[in-house]
């Protein structure tokens, strides 16, 4: 029964813990993909603020740009205006300042003296002397009536005779105010015409002097205006052409063909219009005649005005370009500041979840990432405090606060890890007390669990150091790990820890000796395997109980006595033991809670054993399992349990007896012809005896159990079926079997007044078999209030040593008869 | 004031040889009296006796305040006239008139001899220090002249009866001073009216170079 409290294999539920590191493994690989992630939003940020700004200084830059572009624009046409204005006030300037000197000339008195008086040739001759004074290009003499007197200069033939319908106007002009200046085509070339009169004092004439508009007059006046000065002549029979300009090569050239073959007026539209792409023109006629014209044509240059602004442009540039890298770079920064933190959180997290609880998470500020980080710390402090207690209490022994069984093998595992790198031995010990059962069952659980807290006590008090481990595997079965002990120190030890266990433990003034077998095995001599050492510990810790011996260092013969010839003696020792008598019955009363009475007991095997002394059933029922010696043990159980209800009924004890089958008892085929057989030898009815069979035994072979089974009851055996709860009943074999009571299991019923668990379970088996027709039965009931709860919950039996001990027959006539009338039922009364 | 003189004094000696009749012109120009024109009229027939004689006689033209002092002078032909210098300043005086060329050079008071007029025709005179000085001298072929005043009448007192030619002439006469000739007939005794309405050219005179503290001309 004990033995399903320590399996040996590795509790699953342990496994994330003592699989740490493979956890941590699987974070480690999980860590750059984390790292990216922050990356990526590092550089999504970047890329987004980048983009930002981009479009941001694109838009200023635009802005600015077209304001330039604008400005630059206005500025031209400002500039042009001026320009304009300066042009035509240099060139009334020029013309006065020509007429000037025209006046001056004319005033001279031999000039006017060879006009007045002289002859044609010397008039022609003074004019060309005079006219060159002044630098005028042609010269011409007209008379007050508009003749032709004279002409000189670069003048064609063709001119001259069209000369008095050419100045007419300006002569007749001159005549009106004085003077008279124009702009006019003389011979095809542009030139600044003065007329000034030559007075004798009255008018004698009119002298017409042409000032050629050429190239230097165009620097001159673009150097003033700052502008592109072009002359254009237009004439009908010629069409366009650039007299002069400051313009050169290829813009001289987009002038001209600009200029076309139309006509001046449009011509002078079109220039106007002209977009500004490199150029803004403002022309202006300076006359236009009907076949004939010269234009003044204006140009700002718009890319020299832009060129201005290309520094700025590249300043611009520059700034962008600066604030932008600048932008990258702080935004770099404060990505990594927030994904640093933030991936020191995840790394630390990443740690949790591997199990890492010893460092704290990366110092934060007082932000929401250093709250975050608090937040964690908690947290790992909380998971690492539970996990303490989850591991405390996955790893110790709740009742002696030792470690288990998993952590024992944990820490064997370690050892023995430990001791092949560094080539020492291991040793464990078991350590398993002798009967402790039988204290159990005379003095009850609560002394039980006392003697072995006390144990645990002394275990603890013997082991020096801190690397050795005592361990409580299960039941009364304790270990010891000592990680660097050979054998010989391992048995030392083990002699240290016998004797500290002989000295007698008082517990409620009894006092109790107490006595273990020890095993010890050590690697590496005795196995390399944790689990091999631990079973030839256990044989070793065998071979001691059986040979009574303190203790024992394993070697192979353990093992082949144990199995073969051990068993094999056990087997004709408990032969021998039925044949002699060495087994007795003990009888356990128990209470039927309805009537108040107590005429059923259970029949329980004991073995007076000539060396070992008394043992109980646990101590050699699991042997006889083993071998066929168990059909003995049962016969003679049940042979005697006939013939003492045979005897009781003939004294008037009207006794039940329940009665132990074992697996193997139900699974032999002649069962049932047994028992009837014997029921005839001994002349009792089936009807007194209940037959207890354990769930195990159902489940082993299911049909044919059940076969027997209901042979058996037909027979008009009661079956009970033990240890309820402590297996794996199905309910559905429950219903199948056709049992009248089932037997809750004593372990929960022991504590069932303090662990309300137990209590609920209780609870519900009893409620459940009430539902299924069964009536229950109540074991290990150890005191008042266990009673009292049972009767409450309507429990219909009730076993255990607050009831009854198990006792010898007589013993058991003496306590019905000692036992007062039995009380009214409380149910029947409630 | 007036120094033609000599003018009126052949007038009367005209008049006390024959019978005569008065001339009064009348000149105006854009409907208002036009001084300085002159006004000249011709016999068709012409006397008989010459009047050489009377031809001695000498006219001057002032330079005063440097402007000529008459601006218009009418003359006949063979009149000597002289050009004293009122001013403390050289003048220079000079024409290129084909009815008479001559030039005073920088002088100072009398010149040293008066300028003859033999030629018909108009003079006009200038100064080659002082541009806008200017006087014209109509050098008539006829006897019988007269200028007219600011009232713009002109008066010719004494013409012998007989039939004329009349003509009138202005510095600014638009046109040719043929194109005003007039017949008509003078009695022995009494007055003939006549009128001349004309268009004048723009006045074309050069303006006077300021002197330090004066303006204008
Ligand atoms: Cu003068």
């Amino acid at each position: 029964m004990t033995g399903r409290f320590f399996s040996s294999t590795w509790n699953p539920l342990l496994r994330p813990f003592a699989g740490a590191p493979a956890a941590g493994g699987e974070s480690a690989a999980g860590q750059p993909r984390s790292r990216s992630l922050a990356r990526a939003v590092a550089h999504k940020m970047i890329v987004f603020v980048a983009l930002l700004l981009i479009v941001s200084q694109m838009v200023v830059f635009l802005a600015i740009d077209r304001a330039v572009s604008a400005n630059t624009l206005t500025s031209i046409r400002k500039e042009l205006a001026v320009g304009e204005r300066i042009f035509h006030r240099v060139l009334k300037e020029r013309s006065e300042q020509l007429i000037t000197a025209a006046r001056v000339l004319t005033s001279d008195f031999a000039f006017r003296q060879a006009i007045a008086t002289a002859d044609q040739a010397t008039m022609t001759s003074a004019l060309n002397n005079h006219g060159s004074r002044i630098g005028a290009d042609k010269m011409v003499l007209v008379s007050p009536d508009g003749h032709v007197m004279a002409a000189a200069g670069s003048l064609d033939n063709i001119l001259l005779h069209g000369l008095a319908n050419n100045f007419a106007d300006l002569v007749a002009d001159a005549a009106q105010s004085g003077t008279a200046s124009a702009i006019r085509l003389c011979g095809g070339e542009p030139c600044q015409v003065v007329v000034v009169p030559v007075l004798a004092p009255a008018p004698i004439g009119w002298v017409v002097l042409g000032f050629g508009i050429d190239a230097p007059l165009a620097a001159e006046l673009g150097a003033l205006t700052a502008l592109d000065v072009s002359f254009a002549t237009w004439r009908r029979t010629s069409g366009w052409e650039l007299a002069a300009s400051t313009l050169q090569g290829a813009q001289f050239e987009r002038l001209r063909r600009s200029l076309g073959k139309t006509l001046p007026t449009v011509v002078l539209a079109e220039l106007a219009a002209e977009t500004a792409e490199e150029h803004v023109t403002s022309p202006a006629a300076l006359t236009i005649g009907n076949d004939h014209a010269v234009l003044a044509v204006l140009q700002r240059s718009m890319t020299e005005a832009l060129a201005r602004f290309a520094s700025l442009r590249a300043i611009l540039l520059g700034l962008a370009a600066l604030s932008l890298g600048a932008t990258i770079i702080g935004s770099l920064i404060i990505a990594r500041s927030i994904s640093r933190p933030v991936t020191a959180l995840v790394e630390f997290a990443q740690r949790l979840e591997a199990g890492q609880y010893d460092q704290g998470p990366p110092a934060g500020g007082s932000d929401e990432l250093g709250q975050l980080a608090n937040a964690f710390n908690n947290m790992r402090l909380a998971i690492s405090a539970r996990e303490q207690q989850i591991k405390a209490m996955a790893y110790h022994d709740s009742l002696t606060g030792l470690p288990n069984r998993a952590l024992f093998n944990d820490r064997l595992h370690q050892a023995i890890g430990v001791a092949k790198r560094l080539n020492h031995p291991v040793s464990v010990m078991l350590i398993d007390l002798n009967r402790f059962k039988e204290v159990n069952d005379t003095l009850g659980h609560h002394v039980g669990d006392m003697l072995l807290r006390e144990v645990a006590v002394r275990l603890r008090g013997v082991l020096a150091r801190a690397s050795d481990t005592a361990a409580r595997l299960g039941g009364d079965e304790f270990a010891v790990l000592l990680p660097t002990a050979g054998s010989s120190v391992a048995e030392d030890m083990a002699q240290r820890l016998r004797r500290a266990l002989m000295q007698p433990v008082v517990i409620e003034d009894r006092q109790l000796d107490v006595e273990g077998s020890i095993g010890v095995a050590t690697f590496p001599r005795h196995g390399q395997d944790p689990n091999v050492l631990m079973s030839h510990a256990d044989a070793a810790m065998y071979f001691a109980k059986r040979k009574r011996l303190p203790c024992a260092v394993y070697e192979p013969s353990h093992e082949a006595e144990m199995d073969g010839s051990e068993s094999l003696a056990m087997a004709s020792e408990l032969r021998r033991a039925v044949e002699h008598d060495e087994l007795l019955l003990h009888y356990q009363p128990r209470l039927d809670l309805r009537s108040g009475e107590a005429l059923h007991a259970e029949a329980m095997v004991r073995w007076q054993h000539p060396q070992r002394g008394f043992l109980s059933p646990s101590e050699f029922i699991p042997f006889a399992e083993r071998t066929d010696c168990i059909h003995q043990v049962t016969r003679w159980v049940v042979e005697n349990a006939f013939a003492q209800v045979s005897r009781w009924r003939k004294e008037g004890f009207p006794v039940k007896l329940s009665v132990n089958l074992s697996v193997r008892d139900l699974l032999a085929s002649d069962l049932t012809n047994y028992l009837r057989q014997a029921l005839r030898e001994h002349s009792v009815s089936a009807r007194w005896f209940t037959l207890e069979i354990t769930e195990s035994a159902i489940m082993d072979d299911p049909e044919h159990t059940l076969d027997t089974v209901k042979q058996l009851k037909s027979m008009g055996f009661a079956l009970s079926l033990d240890d309820f709860g402590s297996g794996y009943s199905s309910l559905a074999m429950i219903k199948k079997l056709p049992v009248s009571e089932i037997k809750i299991d004593q372990s929960f019923v022991a504590k069932m007044d303090s662990d309300k668990g137990d209590l609920a379970i209780v609870r519900s088996v009893i409620d459940l078999a009430h539902n299924m027709n069964l009536e229950v039965v109540a074991e290990g009931v150890e005191s008042e209030q266990a009673l009292e709860l049972l009767q409450e919950l309507q429990c219909d039996h009730a076993q255990g040593y607050h009831i009854g001990m198990p006792q010898s027959a007589s013993q058991f006539e003496q306590w019905i008869r000692q036992r007062p009338a039995p009380a009214v039922p409380r149910r029947i009364s409630a | 004031m007036l120094r033609i003189a000599g003018t009126l004094c052949a007038g009367l000696l005209l008049a006390t040889a024959v019978s005569a009749g008065e001339l009064r012109a009348q000149v105006s120009a854009g409907g208002r009296p036009l001084a300085d024109a002159v006004v000249v009229a011709s016999a068709e027939a012409p006397p008989a006796t010459t009047q050489a004689g009377t031809k001695t006689s000498t006219i001057i033209i002032d330079q005063v305040n440097k402007e000529f002092i008459p601006y218009v002078l009418p003359v006949e032909a063979g009149t000597s006239v002289n050009f004293p210098n009122r001013d403390n300043i050289r003048h220079h005086v000079y024409s290129f008139s084909p009815a008479k060329q001559f030039e005073l050079p920088l002088y100072i008071g009398d010149p040293a001899a008066p300028v003859l007029f033999d030629k018909p025709g108009v003079v006009v005179l200038g100064c080659n220090i002082h541009d806008w000085m200017i006087a014209y001298v109509y050098v008539s072929d006829s006897p019988y002249y007269a200028r007219t005043g600011a009232d713009g009448t002109a008066t010719l007192p004494t013409l012998p009866a007989g039939r004329y030619t009349v003509r009138v002439w202005h510095p600014r006469l638009d046109g040719s001073e043929a194109a005003t000739a007039k017949q008509l007939a003078v009695p022995a005794q009494g007055t003939v009216e006549t009128a001349w309405e004309i268009t004048l050219k723009p006045d074309f005179r050069i303006p006077r170079a300021p002197i330090p503290g004066q303006g204008g001309y």
